[in-house]
Order: structure tokens, then sequence, then C-alpha cells
């Protein structure tokens, strides 16, 4: 399990422009576009508010992205290969899930130095609740992505994935707080496994209270795609044996 | 021309050949509109963005963005083309050099406006505006899409590593846009940004839409904002130009 953890962490992190990427994208995101945001809108502490739901957007960036390394395994068929090795399915299977989340863990926490420097920890209690979050969220989009790669048809992957990210981003409190939303799209929201993440660590960094709604989100999807995830990659695994 | 025509004709067709990939960045960015400026909008500051709602601000804005993305990856193309061999094919057939850069120019900045239409076709429900004023925009989009292919290729044809080109392109890309007044106004900008914003190309080129789309014979036209878009454009396209003659194989072109 460990093995396949640890084969997927370097393999990711290996890739130096993809990383180099994903970091650009945060870095230009806040210096240009979070300041200037923050002083265009009325929204009290939108710039910290931003940092934060890039933040988020960094973890889904890489631990739902981590299907693509799935699903291009499952189409080149390097599959057996791994099949071949002296790791249990079931071990393969944990090792996988694991691999996404510990990818936007470790990318986090490259963000989250720069974050903190911008916006400043206050508590102890708030630091471990951003840990905690940033641990379930990557955990959480890390089975989703899995559930996806190993629910639909190769061709079907690719839109169904963007169709959800797409879904999620918009329809999430990581661009804007909830009480600007129209009615409809507020209920979406809160529902919404990222805005509850992005919830979360906002809640850790002081800038509102914590939510009991977003930690039984966050948990209820952990459970939904976690077992999902381990389930379609088991099957398929099996099928492929 | 003719050998123009066919590039042209080869990169538009290549280009669109991957449609799904241009149909989903037409959707985020429509999206970008539709939910993100449209909520945003309630929270702006009164008179931030001048007559406009920030809505209707980065509609007109969006479609710069979108004609930064489809004009500036003829760059990667041209890396491509050289990474695979197939500009040799190209330099071996009837065509003079001067021709295949024209047409790779063209073509970069006719599928960009190809690309910006829908935009257009949303900027034009949310902001009210005539056909001539229109056309008057889609023609200085086509200058600057021109501008932005030579800024394209002069980027490829510097780096030879993969991955440096592919972080110089994601960095030029990033930086112009996201440090312009394409997405947000520049009263928004800390000073220190409000000075390399003027620096920008892009935010010229958002500017000369923004007023031209708006344009009434009582305002006054932005003929400075698009004076600078087409010295970008000449520029660009003229170092861009040598740079191709200088560095593929075969001399200075013709």
């Amino acid at each position: 399990m460990l093995v396949i953890a640890k084969r997927d962490l370097y393999a990711h992190f290996s890739s130096l422009s993809n990383n180099l990427w994903l970091f650009m994208f945060f870095i230009t995101g806040a210096i240009f576009w979070a300041v200037s945001l923050g002083r265009l809108v009325l929204v009290p502490n939108y710039f910290q508010f931003l940092i934060v739901g890039l933040m988020v957007l960094g973890i889904y960036n890489t631990s739902f992205n981590y299907m693509i390394v799935v699903s291009t395994e499952v189409r080149r068929g390097y599959m057996k290969y791994l099949l071949a090795l002296p790791v249990s399915r079931g071990g393969l299977t944990i090792g996988r899930v694991l691999a996404g989340a510990a990818e936007g863990i470790v990318y986090v926490g490259i963000l989250f130095a720069f974050a903190v420097v911008m916006i400043a920890l206050r508590t102890l209690v708030g630091s471990l609740t951003i840990l905690a979050t940033v641990v379930m969220i990557s955990f959480c989009l890390s089975s989703l992505g899995l559930a996806v790669a190993t629910h639909f048809k190769p061709e079907m992957i690719d839109p169904m994935s963007d169709v959800l990210g797409l879904s999620l981003i918009f329809f999430s409190t990581l661009y804007y707080p909830q009480n600007l939303m129209p009615q409809p799209m507020r209920f979406i929201a809160t529902g919404n496994i990222l805005s509850a993440g992005a919830n979360l660590m906002r809640a850790g960094f002081g800038l509102q209270q914590i939510s009991n709604i977003d930690l039984i989100v966050l948990l209820l999807w952990g459970l939904v795609f976690g077992t999902l995830s381990i389930r379609g990659y088991y099957k398929q695994l099996r099928e492929l044996a | 021309m003719n050998g123009a025509r066919v590039v042209l004709g080869r990169d538009v067709r290549t280009f669109f050949t991957n449609f799904y990939g241009v149909g989903f960045r037409t959707i985020v960015v429509v999206l970008e509109t539709v939910i993100f400026a449209f909520i945003l909008s309630a929270a702006v500051r009164p008179g931030a963005v001048g007559n406009l709602t920030y809505l209707q601000f980065f509609a007109l804005g969006s479609i710069v963005v979108s004609i930064f993305w489809a004009s500036y990856n003829i760059g990667r193309d041209v890396y491509w083309d050289r990474e695979n061999g197939f500009i040799n094919y190209l330099m071996s057939l009837p065509i003079s050099r001067s021709e295949i850069l024209a047409g790779r120019s063209l073509g970069g900045s006719l599928r960009a406006i190809l690309t910006a239409l829908p935009l257009y076709v949303l900027a034009a429900i949310l902001v009210p505006t005539t056909a001539l004023n229109i056309l008057e925009s889609l023609a200085v989009l086509f200058a600057f899409a021109l501008g932005l292919c030579g800024l394209g290729i002069i980027a490829a044809l510097s780096v030879r590593d993969e991955t440096r080109a592919r972080l110089l392109n994601t960095f030029i890309s990033l930086a112009l846009i996201r440090s312009s007044t394409a997405l947000y106004p520049i009263v928004a900008m800390p000073v220190w940004l409000q000075i390399g914003a003027k620096l920008k190309p892009v935010t010229y080129a958002s500017y000369s839409i923004r007023l031209v789309t708006v344009y009434s014979p009582q305002a006054i036209f932005p003929g400075l904002d698009i004076s600078i878009v087409l010295i970008f454009a000449t520029i660009a396209g003229m170092l861009g130009s040598w740079l191709f003659s200088k560095t593929i194989e075969g001399g200075p072109a013709d």
C-alpha cells in the first residue's frame, strides 16, 4: 500500500513543469487577482477569503486530477503490471486513494506557508482545524477522482470530470461568499464539498465561525466517495485479474 | 499568397480538430461571466468600473482573454512543428518563408476571432451596442491577435527545452492576463500593479474593446489605446518574423 502511494507521490512531484504550473497559477492568482478583487468588492476580508479559496482550488487541481494517472493506466493497460506486483488488491486500492490525497496535502503545504504570511494564523486550534480539513478534503477529492475514473467508460471520463469539476468550482464558496449567491445556488453550495472545505479552512484562519454543517458535509462526502472509489477500483482490478 | 492561405487553412483546421478542448475553454469563460462576474457584480464598489456594471466589464474583458489563449498558442504549434520536423516539410514545399509566417499569424488570429465569437454574442446581449461598433472592435481584436501570434512565436523560438517552453508560456500568459485590466479595473489595483498594468498590451486591448463597444458619437474615440495595440502588433509581428527567419534552418526569409 505504502509502496504504491510513495511511487505515485514521487512520480507526481518529479514533473517540474506541472508543479511549477500549479504554483504559478496560485501565486499569480494571489498577488494579482486576489489583491485587485479584494480592493474592488465590498465584502470584508475578501482578499483573505480568496486566498483560502485558491488553496482549496490547489488541492482540487492535484488530488482530483490524480484520476488522470489512473484512467491513463487503465487505457494503456499498465494496470496489469501493477497486478503482477506482490501487493494485495486491497493494498493497491487503498494505496491509490492515499497517493491522490498525499499529493494534495504536500502541494497545499507549500501554498499554506504563503497563505500564513499573508493572513497570519491566530491559534493552535485554528492550525489543527486547517490541517484536519486539508487531509479530509484531499482524501475526498482523491476518492471522487478515482470513483469517476473507475465508474465511467474511458470515453466518458474526461467530459464527466470536467462537468463535475466546473459544477463543484462555480457552485461553491471558493470565489464568493454564500450570502451573495441567488437562493437556489446557496442550497447547492451548502452541500458542496469544496464549500465545506473552504469554509472550515477559513474558520481555521479566523475569518469566519466554524460550522458543524460543513464538517458533516465533508465527512459524509468522504464516506460516500471513499466507498465508491475503493469499490470501483477493486472491481476493476478483479476484472483485470 | 496562395501558400499563406494553405498554411492558414491548416492552422485553423488543426485548432478546431480539438473541438472538445476549444469548447471546454469557451464554456469555462462563459461560466466565469454568467456566474462569477454576475455574483460579484452585486458587491462591487459603486463607480469602480465607470459606466459599466462589473458583469458588463468582465464580459468584454473575457473576450480579450479568449483571444489571448487562442492566438498566443500558435507559438506552441510552431514549437511542436519544429520539434517533430513538420516545419522542414513545410519548408520543402513551394511556399516562401514569409508566406508560411503570414499564414501562421493570420491563421492564429482568425482562429482566435472564431473562438471569441460566442463570447462576443454573450457580451453583445449584456452590453447594448451597434453593428458598426462590433465590427470595429473585431478589427482591433484581429490586430491584437496578430501581435499575440508574433509574441507566441518569439517565445516558442527562444527556448529549445520543452519544459522551459511550457513554463515560459504559462508565465507569460498568466502574468500578462492577470496583471492587466482584462478582468478588473485599474482603480482596484495597488499602485505597483497599476504601473505594471500600464505596460501590458492586454490592458490597452481591453480598454479599446470596452470603449469601442460602448462608443457613441458624443464619446471620445480611444485613438491612443488602439494606436498602442497597433504598435504592439507591428513590433511583435516584426520581431517574430525576424526570429523565425533567423532560427529556422535555411537563413533569412526569401
